[in-house]
C-alpha cells in the first residue's frame, strides 16, 4: 500500500490541493465554516507533498522559472517591501496624525501611546530603509571580509 | 459581559478565502527548501553513533538551544539575550496564533466551545503583547549591533539584515493592526493589550472607514510577510531555528579531544574528505545550522592573526557549495557576494579543495577547539578540517613540504625527531638517582605510575629540564614510578592531526602494544598531547587506562603534604600567570590542578591572563603546527606572550612541552627574554621544593 502511495505521491498531494481548496470555499457558506480547517489542512499537506516531491525527486524542474525569478529577485524584493511595508507605516502615521486631535484618554496613556507610535515610526522607517539597502547590495559588511 | 473580541473582525470572506489557498504557495516552498536540504545531507556517509542516548540527546537540545542554556553564556550577556528576545517573542506571537486558530477553525465551529475568552483572553492579551516587545526589542537590539558596537568577528550580509527587517515589520503589523481595532471598537478590556491600547487612542481620533480600511490594509500585509517570511525560510538563515536543534540533538557525545579513527584504513576506499559526498551526513546537517554568530571566531588563534583560515567563514563556503550542489538557492538575494557566505552560484562543478576550502586554510588550523568549544550549536570545526587533511595527506599526498621529515622520523625513529630510539632515555643519565624501566621490574610487581615521558620530554633539550624536574619531584616524593625508555613511541597524536591516520594508527597500536604488555595502576604525562590521545583515543583500539596529568599529580603530592615546599625559594615569586595548555584544558577539563599548585608556591601571586580556561588562547603549536612554518598572517605565540606580559607577570608557567617550546619562541620574538621567563609547573615546584639534589649538575 504505502509503496503505491509512494509512487502516486505527485496526484495524490494535487488531489489533497483540490479538495482543500473546495473545502476552504465552502467553508465561507453559511453554518458550513466548519470545513475551514480540514481545507486549510488538506491545502498544507497537498503543498507539502508536492514541494517535498519535487524536492526529493526532481530538483530540476521548474529550474528555469526559478532562474527567471532569481534574475528579478531584486526588483521583486523591492516592491515586495514597499507592499508590505506602507500599511503599516500609514498607520503608525495616522496614529501620530491624531495626536493633534486626540478625543479621550489620560495625559500619561496619551503621551505613552504618542511614545510607542514614535519609536515604532523611526523603527519601521529604519527597517525598510535597511530592507531596500540590503535589497540593492548597499548593506553594511564589516568584518575581516569587508576590504 | 464575557471579555473577548471577534477574531476575523472587519475581514471580508473573500480575503479569507484568499489567504487561506494562497497558503500553498509558501509552505511548497518550504518544503521544497527542506526536503532538498535533507537530501543534501542523505548524499552523506552513515554515522549510527548519533542515534543512541535519545533522553540525553532530548535533554540537551530543550537546555542547550531552546532554552538557550549554550547561547545565553558568561561573556556573551548581549548577544544572548538578544537572541533569547527575539526567539521568545517570535514563539510566544507564535502560539498565539494558534491559539487563535484553534478557537476560530476547531473549537468553535467542530464543537460549538469557545475558550478565547474571559480570564484566559486576558492573560493572552497580557502575555502577547508581551511577545511582541519582546521580538521588536531582541530586533532592535540586532540592529545596534550589527550598526553601533560592530564586534570585530561580526559580518553583516543581506540575509542578516532582511530576516531581522522582516520579524520586526510582522510585530510592528501586529500591534498596528490591534490598535486600529481597538481604535474602533471601543474595546472595554483595551487596556489589557497594554502595548496596541495606548497607540490607539490617537488614533481613535481619525474617522472609522479611515480606521478600518488601514486595518484591513494591515491585517492582509501582516499575513503577507507571515507567508514572505515562510516561504524564504528554508533559503535563509532562518532556517538555523531547525537546523541548529537537530544538530544539538544529533551531537557527538564523545570527549572534545577524540578523533575517531578510520575504520580498516588498508581496505578503506575514501580517506578523509575530498568531496561533500565523503562527509558524514551529520557533519552536511553541521554546515547548515551555523547561524553566522562568530563565535568560533572570538578565540581562533589563526582568524586573530591574520590567517586565511576563519572557521566560521570554512562553514559556510561549505554550506554555501552544498547549497550550490542542492539547487537550494541561485544567487545572493542582494547585491555582490562580499563574504564568505555569500558565494552562492559560484559553481556547484567546483572541486571541495582547492575551489570551496584552500588548502591553506586547511593547513593554518591548530586544532586548539576554541571554536567547537564557543559554538552554540556544537559543529564539529575540527574534525571536519582533520579529515580534509586526511584527504589531502593520504589521497593525494599534498601537505606543507616541512612535514615530511616529520612523517619520516616517526616511521624510522618512533618520534618527530631525526633521533635514534636508542637515545630515547639519555636523559636519565643527568639523574643523580635513576629512574625505573617497566622492563625490569619483576613481573609480578604493579608499580603506581607508567610515566609516559612523551618525544618532546625525551629529546628536545628544553623539555628535557621539565622532565628532569618532574623525576626529581616523583623520586623525593617517594612515588612509586617507572618508565618505558627505549620501548616508548610516539602516540601518533602529530600524525593524526596533520592528517596521516595510516602513520598514526601505527604509531598508536604500536604504543598501546606496549603499555598491554605492562602492570602499572595509572599512567601519568606531562604531555597533554600524549594525555588525550591516551585518555581519548586509545580505548578505540583496546587501551584504556586511567591516566592523569602531571599537574594533576603534583597538585595531589602538594596537597597531600608529601612534597615540602621551602618558604624562602625564591623560585616563583611574585606575579604568575598560567596557560591552558588546549589539550589539557578545552580538550580534558583540567584547569584547577595547575592553578591550585602555581597558587601553593611560597610568594607566588597567580594573575590570569585576558583569556583563560576554557577561553584561553592557543600556543600556536597544536594540530601539528609545531612542526610547520607560520607563514602566513602574524605569529600567535608571539600573541600569546604578549597577553602573559599584560599580566605585569615575570614568569609564565607553562605545563605543556608544546607550549614550551612555542613560548621560548615567543619570548625571543617579543624581546622579553632579559626580564620573562616561562617555566613548566614541574620546574617550578621542584625549585621551590625542599630536597636534595637529584640532578647531575
Amino acid at each position: 500500500m504505502f509503496s503505491t502511495v509512494r509512487q502516486h505521491y505527485q496526484l495524490i498531494s494535487a488531489i489533497a490541493l483540490v479538495i482543500g481548496v473546495a473545502l476552504i470555499t465552502v467553508a465561507e457558506m453559511p453554518s458550513m465554516h466548519w470545513t475551514r480547517v480540514f481545507g486549510a489542512t488538506a491545502i498544507s499537506l497537498g503543498a507539502l507533498g508536492l514541494g517535498i516531491y519535487v524536492g526529493l525527486t526532481q530538483p530540476g524542474r521548474y529550474a528555469a522559472a526559478r532562474a527567471r525569478l532569481a534574475s528579478i529577485k531584486q526588483q521583486i524584493g523591492i516592491v515586495m517591501l514597499v507592499v508590505l511595508f506602507l500599511p503599516a507605516l500609514l498607520g503608525l502615521g495616522a496614529g501620530i496624525a491624531g495626536l493633534f486631535n486626540s478625543p479621550g484618554g489620560t495625559g500619561w496613556v496619551i503621551a505613552t501611546g504618542a511614545l510607542i507610535l514614535a519609536l515604532m515610526l523611526a523603527a519601521t522607517v529604519a527597517a525598510f530603509v535597511i530592507g531596500v539597502q540590503a535589497l540593492t547590495g548597499h548593506s553594511p559588511v564589516e568584518g575581516d571580509d569587508a576590504a | 459581559m464575557t471579555a473577548t473580541r471577534e477574531i476575523l473582525w472587519n475581514v471580508g470572506s473573500l480575503q479569507v478565502l484568499i489567504l487561506y489557498i494562497l497558503l500553498v504557495l509558501p509552505v511548497a516552498f518550504l518544503a521544497f527548501g527542506v526536503a532538498r536540504r535533507v537530501q543534501m545531507w542523505r548524499r552523506g556517509q552513515p554515522d549510527t553513533s548519533r542515534f543512541d542516548r535519545w533522553p540525553e540527546r532530548a535533554r540537551a537540545a530543550l537546555t542547550k538551544s531552546i532554552l538557550h542554556g549554550r547561547i545565553v553564556r558568561r561573556g556573551k550577556l548581549y548577544a544572548g539575550l538578544m537572541h533569547a528576545n527575539i526567539f521568545g517573542g517570535f514563539i510566544i506571537l507564535l502560539i498565539g496564533t494558534i491559539i487563535v486558530l484553534i478557537e476560530e477553525d476547531i473549537t468553535v465551529p467542530l464543537f460549538g466551545w469557545s475558550f478565547y475568552q474571559g480570564d484566559f483572553y486576558l492573560g493572552y492579551k497580557l502575555i502577547v503583547n508581551l511577545g511582541g516587545v519582546m521580538l521588536i526589542v531582541g530586533v532592535l537590539l540586532a540592529f545596534a549591533r550589527r550598526y553601533l558596537i560592530k564586534p570585530k568577528f561580526q559580518e553583516t550580509g543581506p540575509d542578516d539584515l532582511l530576516v531581522l527587517v522582516f520579524l520586526l515589520l510582522l510585530a510592528v503589523q501586529g500591534f498596528t493592526t490591534q490598535a486600529l481595532r481597538l481604535a474602533v471598537e471601543g474595546d472595554p478590556w483595551g487596556p489589557w493589550s497594554w502595548v496596541s491600547y495606548p497607540m490607539a487612542l490617537p488614533l481613535s481620533a481619525l474617522s472609522t472607514g479611515t480606521l478600518e480600511t488601514l486595518h484591513t490594509a494591515n491585517w492582509i500585509s501582516h499575513f503577507a510577510t507571515t507567508y514572505v517570511l515562510l516561504a524564504y525560510w528554508a533559503y535563509s538563515k532562518m532556517i538555523h531555528p531547525f537546523t541548529s536543534l537537530a544538530n544539538v540533538f544529533f551531537r557527538r557525545f564523545e570527549p572534545l579531544g577524540e578523533l575517531r579513527r578510520i575504520p580498516e584504513i588498508e581496505a578503506a576506499e575514501v580517506l578523509g574528505y575530498g568531496k561533500l559526498e565523503d562527509f558524514s551526513w551529520a557533519h552536511l546537517m553541521n554546515v547548515d545550522a551555523c547561524m553566522h554568530c562568530g563565535r568560533c571566531l572570538e578565540y581562533c588563534p589563526t582568524f586573530n592573526t591574520g590567517k586565511p583560515l576563519h572557521p566560521r567563514d570554512l562553514v559556510l563556503e561549505l554550506a554555501s557549495f552544498q547549497a550550490d550542489q542542492g539547487g537550494i538557492w541561485s544567487g545572493e538575494l542582494g547585491g555582490e557576494a562580499k563574504t564568505a557566505r555569500h558565494r552562492w552560484g559560484k559553481g556547484a562543478e567546483r572541486e571541495l579543495i582547492p575551489g570551496v576550502v584552500s588548502p591553506e586554510e586547511l593547513w593554518d588550523c591548530t586544532t586548539c577547539g576554541a571554536c567547537i568549544e564557543h559554538c552554540p550549536v556544537y559543529i564539529e570545526h575540527v574534525p571536519m578540517i582533520v579529515s580534509m587533511r586526511q584527504h589531502l595527506v593520504l589521497e593525494r599526498g599534498e601537505f606543507p613540504s616541512e612535514v615530511t621529515p616529520t612523517f619520516n622520523n616517526l616511521e624510522r625513529f618512533g618520534s618527530p625527531y631525526p633521533i635514534p630510539q636508542s637515545q630515547r632515555d639519555d636523559w636519565t643519565k643527568r639523574l643523580a638517582e635513576p629512574v625505573r624501566y617497566m622492563a625490569e621490574l619483576e613481573e609480578t610487581e604493579e608499580v603506581e605510575y607508567l610515566f609516559f615521558v612523551g618525544c618532546l620530554g625525551s629529546f628536545d633539550e628544553r623539555n628535557q629540564r621539565t622532565t628532569l624536574a618532574l623525576c626529581r619531584i616523583l623520586q623525593a616524593a617517594g612515588v612509586n614510578f617507572a618508565i618505558l625508555g627505549k620501548e616508548e613511541t610516539c602516540t601518533g597524536d602529530p600524525a593524526k592531526r596533520i592528517g596521516n591516520e595510516y602513520l598514526a594508527q601505527i604509531m598508536a597500536e604500536q604504543t598501546v602494544e606496549t603499555l598491554n604488555s605492562y602492570s602499572f595502576k595509572k599512567i601519568v604525562t606531562a604531555c597533554p598531547h600524549c594525555f588525550n590521545a591516551i585518555a581519548n583515543e586509545f580505548p578505540q583500539i583496546g587501551g584504556a587506562y586511567e591516566v592523569i596529568h602531571h599537574s594533576q599529580l603534583l597538585n595531589d603530592l602538594l596537597a597531600s603534604g608529601r612534597v615540602s615546599l621551602d618558604p624562602e625559594s625564591a623560585m616563583a615569586r611574585g606575579k604568575v600567570t598560567y596557560h591552558d595548555p588546549c589539550y589539557l584544558g578545552r580538550y580534558n577539563g583540567v584547569y584547577d590542578a595547575p592553578r591550585e599548585a602555581v597558587a601553593a608556591m611560597p610568594g607566588a601571586e597567580l594573575v590570569e591572563m585576558r583569556r583563560n580556561r576554557n577561553r584561553s588562547f592557543c600556543c600556536g603549536g597544536g594540530g601539528g603546527r609545531l612542526f610547520m612554518e607560520e607563514q602566513r598572517g602574524s605569529r600567535i605565540n608571539q600573541a600569546r606572550v604578549a597577553e602573559a606580559l599584560e599580566t605585569g607577570a615575570e614568569l609564565l608557567c607553562a605545563a605543556c612541552p608544546f607550549c614550551m617550546t612555542m613560548f621560548e619562541d615567543g619570548i625571543r620574538g617579543v624581546g622579553a627574554d632579559d626580564d620573562f621567563q616561562v617555566l613548566d609547573l614541574a620546574e617550578i615546584v621542584a625549585g621551590s621544593m625542599v630536597e636534595e639534589p637529584t640532578v647531575k649538575q
